[in-house]
């Protein structure tokens, strides 16, 4: 059993605690300061203004940790856009195979983790964690804001 | 409601269709904050071939156009001395894309006025090079932007650091280093922000050479001209928190920020200069 499929065991059984939200934080073993787990969304489409950015919420949070339970390393991710315009919603705060640090950038059709220096993926829950951050999204920022990222697909 | 027309047939009538209220109100928007020139309805060139919109507004909208210092219709033909409508005919012409206007018409209209566009920067930047004597262009490196693109500074500096070529580590923002940070997504008040901070609409001795552009309603972007070790130069920026680089989002090396592809950022607010050493204003 690897660490990531270790760790999505324990989130799975704290679930059913109902603490799943916890999980990412349980996952980095970082002492949670919110009920994501310290998990920030920022929204990178600005240029010259700072990307919209909220703290996690739960659902979403659950959301990232179950896909950070499923994630590979070492496959290479497809390059993500980064031009002028919308290029996905990162999450910053993520503990992915033992890293705190790490981070998760998500578009309607990919879905891309980096930690340790090295690229993960996690093709099976793209559109699912894309569809819960926007739904947090919704939560957190203006209609104006919201309005900037993609509605994608429905898991 | 407000009408267009794409003026361009002989023969046949020209393509005609109405703005939706958000589009008119984005028009006039854009007319009035752009200070974009227009013209006559009847002083078009006389030429075969696209000769420019006639804009025409109802008596419910002729309020609103007087408020923005608009006649009840106008012309917009952007010529080589006065360009300045052009970003505003190759939006005019994307909505005629979609309103079933025959792609050939279109993108012979959009071929004329870039080549207008083109033609007006060249000799903008020739009437710069004889009336300036003394005015010479500060530039970084195009090809080299490991000052900017490393894992300490790339996420906390944005295209404004980048144009101004002053690195402080806070996403700076124009007029919020020397006390009033710009208010509102237009060009007058970004590009004052940016003179409060040092930036000149003159060049004066050695300066940056640097473009806004801004994405109505959401943002605003700097291009800043660039050269490689042998001289030769073009622009680069640096998109938010992501790497500086000097090309467009056609993945097309720029060399002239009003023409490349900017995405969203659709509004064209011009060149300014500096601020040289008086960049440290910059926050």
């Amino acid at each position: 059993m690897t660490r990531l499929t270790r760790l999505a065991a324990m989130c799975a059984i704290a679930g059913l605690l109902g603490s799943l939200a916890a999980c990412a934080g349980t996952a980095a073993g970082s002492s949670s300061t919110s009920s994501s787990g310290g998990m920030v969304a920022e929204v990178d489409v600005y240029s010259g203004r700072p990307n919209p950015s909220w703290h996690l919420d739960s659902d979403a949070a659950a959301a990232v940790a179950s896909c950070v339970a499923h994630a590979e390393a070492g496959a290479a991710p497809s390059a993500a856009p980064d031009g002028l315009g919308f290029r996905g919603i990162v999450v910053r705060g993520v503990t992915i195979d033992g890293d705190r640090d790490g981070s998760l950038r998500s578009l309607p059709d990919r879905l891309t983790l980096a930690a340790h220096g090295k690229n993960y993926t996690a093709s099976t829950c793209t559109t699912a964690v894309f569809a819960a951050l926007r739904a947090s999204a919704a939560a957190h920022l203006t209609a104006q804001e919201l309005d900037l990222i993609p509605k994608g697909q429905q898991p | 409601m407000v009408h267009i027309e794409l003026d361009t047939f002989s023969g046949r009538p020209n393509p005609r269709w109405s703005l939706t209220p958000a589009e008119a109100a984005e028009l006039v928007a854009r007319m009035r904050d752009e200070r974009v020139a227009f013209r006559r309805p009847e002083d078009d060139e006389g030429i075969l071939g696209y000769r420019g919109f006639i804009v025409t507004s109802d008596p419910d909208d002729r309020a609103e156009f007087a408020r923005a210092g608009l006649p009840a219709r106008f012309r917009l033909s952007a010529t080589v001395a006065v360009p300045d409508s052009a970003a505003l005919e190759f939006t005019l012409l994307d909505q005629a894309a979609l309103r079933q206007v025959p792609p050939a018409v279109v993108q012979a209209a959009q071929a004329s006025v870039t080549r207008i566009s083109d033609s007006s920067c060249l000799q903008c930047q020739t009437t710069e090079a004889t009336q300036l004597a003394a005015c010479f262009h500060w530039v970084t490196s195009s090809t080299d932007y490991s000052f900017w693109n490393n894992n300490s500074h790339q996420s906390s500096n944005n295209c404004y650091n980048f144009a101004s070529n002053w690195r402080t580590d806070t996403f700076a923002q124009p007029g919020r280093g020397t006390g009033t940070m710009w208010s509102s997504l237009t060009v007058p008040n970004i590009t004052d922000a940016a003179i409060r901070d040092g930036y000149r609409t003159y060049c004066d001795g050695g300066n940056l050479y640097v473009a806004l552009v801004i994405w109505p309603g959401n943002d605003y972007h700097w291009y800043v001209r660039t050269a490689d070790l042998n001289g030769n130069w073009c622009f680069s920026h640096k998109p938010g928190t992501t790497a500086a680089r000097h090309y467009d989002n056609s993945g097309v090396t720029i060399t002239n920020p009003y023409t490349c592809n900017r995405g969203n950022y659709t509004t064209w607010g011009g060149y300014l200069y500096g601020p040289g050493t008086a960049r440290t204003t910059v926050s």
